[in-house]
């Protein structure tokens, strides 16, 4: 594998990692982004196909908008910036070594700096049924409707939790699909509290308005302290049950409902991906009302790693404006350490950003309270509910497995991984880790942050063997530093 | 070919049309679409039956990350879907791989 050596690398072309290329390309400095998607965008900013016409792309909703304007300011500095697309980052070893597919072949990094804008993916929350065709993430959904221009279904509903359900049941609204009602487990009762950390923030209340009429208008039922529990069918879901929750998450027995649907899109929230952070070996912390592993930063948005930065929602879920802001930041810190810019440039260039994300992130950490996940949810967990989608490991037997290892003395759950399979299949645990370690808190009454985490290896995204043989040799002979590979995480 | 199709046809005009093979059977495809998009628009879920309880999985999180979309595209296993864009005549099967690791 030849490895290259470069000024700064940008994993990620999410708003976090596309901000942080312009900054950085602003700066002069020759920047790499790397991303797996087959265009820049990320997930909100998800772009549609240029053989699309779309005779009105305000109707596609504001981000859309927003995200043309990003993109055509990144195609703007093409000649500085390098992307790479369509290409998984399957390691990152030892001093920022970057290792990726692309066109079916591992290639290298070795960057000076490193930016980590890694996004996040819809929190799996798992129940009866939840493995059958037609049950899809809520982001996934939404993809297909807003940009494949696709509809996944024609009766849907919709269950979760948080703002994103409104914007995916307007689109779908839009679209001709019926709407059967869109659940939310959370409770409205004490929602005033938090009014005061949204004061200011005009805009994005106006927004959630916007939706939550849109669906009043199209009359679909928004249902507070509701929650699916079932999906039946047998090759796909046909029907699903839904209840009543009370405020911990928990269904209320005899409250339950039964519909005919032919798709359920299950959005939970987001949760921040970490592999690569994790892999890195950042210092991490767990933030229980994303119930989700952070990255640590400081405010330049460096990790406890030198030289290495976390963006956006990778780095918590705050949102895409939030990212775009954390991108230019950390951007503008790797641009001064690497003496392309000087400290005052830096500091002058950074200072409206602080005062910008300070509104912003009050806003959407009083959102990330309002919709944490109630612990009540996991009770609909029966034992034959599958919690590992991809080894096919049963919620049943992850909880016999607990119970067995709390009789021989103390339990994590990369205990539970080695005895189970649990989270050793394809997605490499993204699946299924926060549900597993909610089981174990729950079911050893210990918090969930003693529980760690599912220690990523490379690689952290599958690859064919044949590409990894391949390769004639495995150490960093080719590149000037002559430094091999170390393995040892 | 299939009669079912879920493209939402108000303000957008696709580009070019061509067929593909979903297990034998023929299916439309647009140009920049995913195999992924293809298949939901002819109402088809399906994606792959799983290794030990042989059950039926499709696509799920739509972004690259369960992996529960693979399939065999053009001969080649463990694609997933949701990443790949469909082609014309491109060849498409569900994915089934036994205890024996015959597909």
């Amino acid at each position: 594998m030849k490895i290259r050596e470069i000024e700064l690398a940008i994993i990620g072309a999410g708003p976090a990692g596309i901000c942080a290329a312009i900054e950085a390309a602003k700066s002069n400095v020759p920047v790499t982004v790397i991303d797996e998607n087959l265009r820049p965008g990320g997930q909100i900013y998800r772009r549609l196909t240029d053989a699309f016409a779309v005779t009105d792309e305000n109707k596609l909703g504001k981000d859309y908008v927003q995200g043309t304007k990003l993109i055509t300011e990144l195609e703007h500095y093409s000649s500085k910036i390098e992307l790479i697309e369509n290409a998984p980052v399957w390691g990152i070893f030892t001093d920022k070594e970057i290792a990726f597919l692309h066109e079916d072949k591992s290639e290298g990094l070795k960057a000076r700096k490193l930016i980590l804008a890694e996004g996040a993916y819809d929190r799996p929350m798992p129940f009866p049924g939840w493995t059958l065709p037609g049950v899809f993430a809520a982001g996934g959904a939404l993809r297909m409707v807003k940009i494949e221009r696709v509809l996944p279904g024609e009766r849907l509903l919709l269950a979760g939790t948080g703002p994103l359900q409104l914007v995916l049941a307007t689109q779908l609204m839009q679209a001709g699909a019926e709407v059967i009602s869109v659940l939310d487990a959370t409770s409205s009762t004490g929602v005033w509290k938090y009014l005061p950390r949204f004061w200011g923030q005009w805009g994005l209340l106006k927004d959630g308005v916007h939706y939550l009429w849109k669906l009043r208008r199209g009359k679909i039922p928004y249902l507070m302290s509701h929650a699916i529990v079932e999906a039946r069918g047998e090759q796909e879901v046909k029907e699903a049950v839904y209840a009543r929750v009370d405020k911990d998450g928990k269904p209320i027995p005899g409250t339950e409902k039964t519909v005919e649907v032919d798709a359920i899109c299950i959005g939970y929230g987001l949760i921040p991906s970490t592999r690569l952070s994790r892999l890195c070996g950042c210092e991490h912390k767990y933030e229980p009302c994303l119930g989700a592993w952070v990255p640590c930063y400081n405010e330049n948005m460096e990790t406890s790693l030198p030289g290495v930065f976390v963006a956006g929602d990778g780095a918590g879920i705050a949102g895409a404006l939030v990212a775009v802001e954390e991108g230019r930041l950390a951007a503008i810190e790797a641009c001064q350490q690497l003496g392309y810019i000087t400290q005052e440039e830096a500091q002058h260039r950074s200072l409206p950003i602080f005062r910008k994300l300070k509104g912003l992130r009050r806003f959407e950490s009083a959102l990330n309270e309002i919709f944490s996940i109630r612990r009540g949810l996991f009770t609909r967990i029966t034992d034959d509910t599958i919690v590992c989608r991809c080894e096919e490991i049963t919620a049943g037997e992850i909880r016999r497995t607990i119970a067995d290892v709390i009789a021989n003395g103390t339990i994590d759950i990369c205990e539970i991984k080695r005895l189970t399979r649990a989270g050793m299949g394809n997605c490499q645990g993204r699946m299924c880790e926060s549900t597993i370690a909610e089981m174990i808190s729950i079911e050893t009454k210990r918090p969930v942050v003693e529980m760690g985490w599912l220690t990523p290896r490379p690689p952290v995204k599958p690859l064919p063997l044949g590409i990894l043989a391949a390769e004639d040799t495995w150490s960093l002979e080719s590149s000037p530093s002559g430094k091999r590979i170390d393995w040892g995480q | 070919m299939a009669t079912v199709n879920r493209r939402i046809q108000a303000g957008v005009r696709r580009g070019e049309c061509f067929e593909i093979e979903v297990d034998g059977e023929r299916i439309l495809a647009y140009e920049g679409e995913t195999i992924a998009a293809a298949l939901l628009a002819a109402g088809k879920r399906l994606s792959r039956k799983t290794t030990k309880r042989k059950e039926p999985r499709g696509i799920y999180c739509g972004i690259g990350m369960c992996f529960e979309c693979r399939m065999i595209v053009d001969g080649k296993p463990n694609t997933r879907v949701c990443q790949t864009l469909a082609t014309p005549n491109c060849k498409i099967q569900t994915q089934y791989i036994d205890l024996q690791g015959r597909v």
